[in-house]
């Protein structure tokens, strides 16, 4: 059966974080004081509910660890004005929210993002203290800047309305959008009210910067992409330079947290654990 | 043709046909795997294996066979001159297939005047995301060449030491490792950080961004190169834009030789020639 999941088996908690007269509905999970927190921002169109699998995974895999999925503005459960879904309010909104939740913090921050949500995540990197890593999930400047003029096209073919969210779930699986059943049972319900067409002026803003802002960004920095490598010129320089962790996963699609949870919970546990502390093997003479 | 070894005109034959880039047949490629002693000539050379100049040092070529065409135009041809490659044959480039069966031809055929080091992305895992797996499957039909090439890539040595003084690798130093003895003495095989590490402006050994390996500093190349007697180490593995980049006051050098890597970065490539 198609029924919907509800979110309290995948996080602890949800909560409303209000800043202005925005109340963020924030997904997150085991507030403990050690361990690294875990910053989640989703793409265009989604809520942190697309992280609810990934989410249960790393928990049950480094149980000191925090994580947050907040629904960015004109998303998911989240209230308030919705006009302006520029960068620069997104990256405001995310360091707002986690400063509002974690005031003072001194652990290490892992930022994720999957596709609009890597551009916040990168660009968050340099305003948040003791961020470890920043991860970009099936995001490129390049291959996005490509592609703007075909998403009105995409957008419009996906169907108007559905007799019912059991509808709206078998459609997204059907057609390849989420591979997942369980994950689309529990991310699609939050999405069927979004209202697309107000967020067009916004997409360029998003992408245009991104490579440069991922390869200078303060932390280690991981990419993962689903299907094909498929870097930009600047991206593809910086990689061969060996400046970022890449990793393609050829049988996800694009929203690959809900595709393969496991399989990127354990990419980004890897990459915390490598990048928190340097262990020299010992020398053989 | 079932034979053991493959005659030198055959050999000379499919280096001919791979020079104007056409695919050997598939039957060619496991006879050239396995039964033209590839394995066995790959397996008696040294994981240090000496090299005598005058000899041309080579980087990343990646598939770029046009490229390496040009290269050998440069450089002066195989036999006449002697070639090191540091690994990074094959994915990312359009002709993967031809520039691996070509190298591992001429191995054959001048096994003397050509040395083959294995790149990191002479595995199968690497090979499966960026190119030469799926170049395989298109020109084939089948995974079967991919099998060969990659079964035997096992077989090519780490690193080469020209004239006892210019240590060779595709990637860089490794902190469980002091010595060329050391390496000497490893199985043939994966041996991550000489294949991943890069040199590195800060001193001492580093996390590498890249996820494997580490970086190293000057004053670990320095020792490295003090202690083992050596003036300098040769590596590839980085895009360097214009093609080879001194580094660590000269006890580094990076050497790329694809140029224009992928066909649109706009670096320049070079190769180094040892008198």
């Amino acid at each position: 059966m198609l029924h919907p999941l509800d979110w309290s088996s995948y996080f602890d908690s949800k909560q409303s974080i209000e800043v202005g007269n925005t109340a963020f509905n924030v997904y997150s999970c085991k507030h403990t004081n050690t361990g690294p927190i875990f910053i989640l921002h989703h793409g265009a169109g989604h809520s942190g509910l697309t992280f609810g699998l990934l989410a249960k995974h790393l928990s049950a895999n480094l149980p000191a660890c925090s994580i947050v999925a907040m629904d960015c503005r004109g998303h998911g459960d989240t209230t308030g004005p919705h006009d302006d879904l520029s960068l620069a309010q997104l990256v405001n909104d995310q360091i707002a929210v986690f400063e509002e939740m974690f005031p003072g913090n001194a652990r290490d921050v892992v930022l994720m993002g999957h596709s609009m949500g890597g551009a916040v995540a990168a660009h968050s990197a340099k305003r948040l203290q003791h961020v470890l890593g920043v991860a970009l999930v099936d995001i490129v400047e390049g291959s996005a800047m490509d592609s703007l003029h075909a998403i009105p096209v995409f957008i419009s073919m996906r169907p108007q309305s559905f007799a019912s969210v059991e509808q709206a779930i078998a459609w997204h699986i059907d057609s390849g959008a989420i591979h997942s059943v369980e994950s689309a049972r529990l991310s699609v319900p939050s999405l069927v009210r979004e209202i697309e067409p107000k967020k067009y002026p916004f997409w360029r803003g998003w992408y245009q910067g991104l490579s440069k802002a991922f390869v200078t960004a303060p932390a280690a920095r991981l990419l993962v992409l689903a299907g094909t490598d498929r870097l930009d010129k600047e991206l593809l320089i910086a990689q061969m330079q060996g400046k970022f962790q890449l990793e393609v996963l050829p049988s996800a699609g694009h929203t690959i947290q809900e595709d393969l949870p496991q399989q990127l919970a354990e990419i980004l546990m890897a990459f915390w654990q490598r990048n928190q502390r340097l262990n020299i093997p010992v020398r053989r003479l | 043709m079932d034979m053991l070894e493959v005659d030198i005109g055959t050999l000379d034959s499919w280096i001919e046909q791979l020079f104007e880039c056409k695919q050997l047949s598939e039957l060619s490629v496991k006879n050239l795997c396995d039964k033209a002693s590839a394995k066995e000539v790959l397996m008696q050379e040294s994981n240090v294996q000496p090299v005598r100049c005058p000899v041309t040092v080579c980087g990343d070529i990646h598939g770029q066979f046009h490229d390496l065409v040009e290269l050998f135009k440069i450089g002066g041809n195989s036999p006449d001159t002697n070639y090191l490659f540091m690994g990074d044959y094959v994915d990312r480039g359009y002709y993967s297939v031809e520039t691996v069966t070509l190298l591992v031809a001429m191995k054959i055929r001048f096994p003397e005047r050509i040395t083959i080091l294995r790149g990191n992305h002479e595995s199968r895992q690497i090979t499966q995301v960026y190119g030469f797996y799926d170049e395989c499957l298109r020109k084939y039909g089948n995974a079967e060449v991919w099998k060969h090439f990659t079964d035997l890539f096992d077989y090519l040595p780490l690193t080469a030491l020209i004239e006892e003084q210019i240590f060779c690798l595709h990637g860089g130093l490794s902190p469980s490792i002091d010595t060329l003895d050391h390496i000497r003495s490893l199985d043939r095989g994966p041996m991550c950080d000489l294949l991943w590490s890069d040199p590195d402006d800060r001193c001492g050994w580093g996390i590498s961004p890249r996820g494997a390996g580490y970086t190293f500093g000057q004053d670990i190349s320095e020792a490295f190169n003090h202690n083992n007697g050596l003036t300098l180490i040769a590596r590839a593995h980085q895009l360097v834009m214009e093609g080879y980049n001194w580094s660590q006051e000269k006890n580094v050098v990076t050497i790329f030789s694809a140029p224009n890597y992928c066909y649109r970065c706009g670096n320049q490539a070079a190769i180094m020639e040892i008198d």
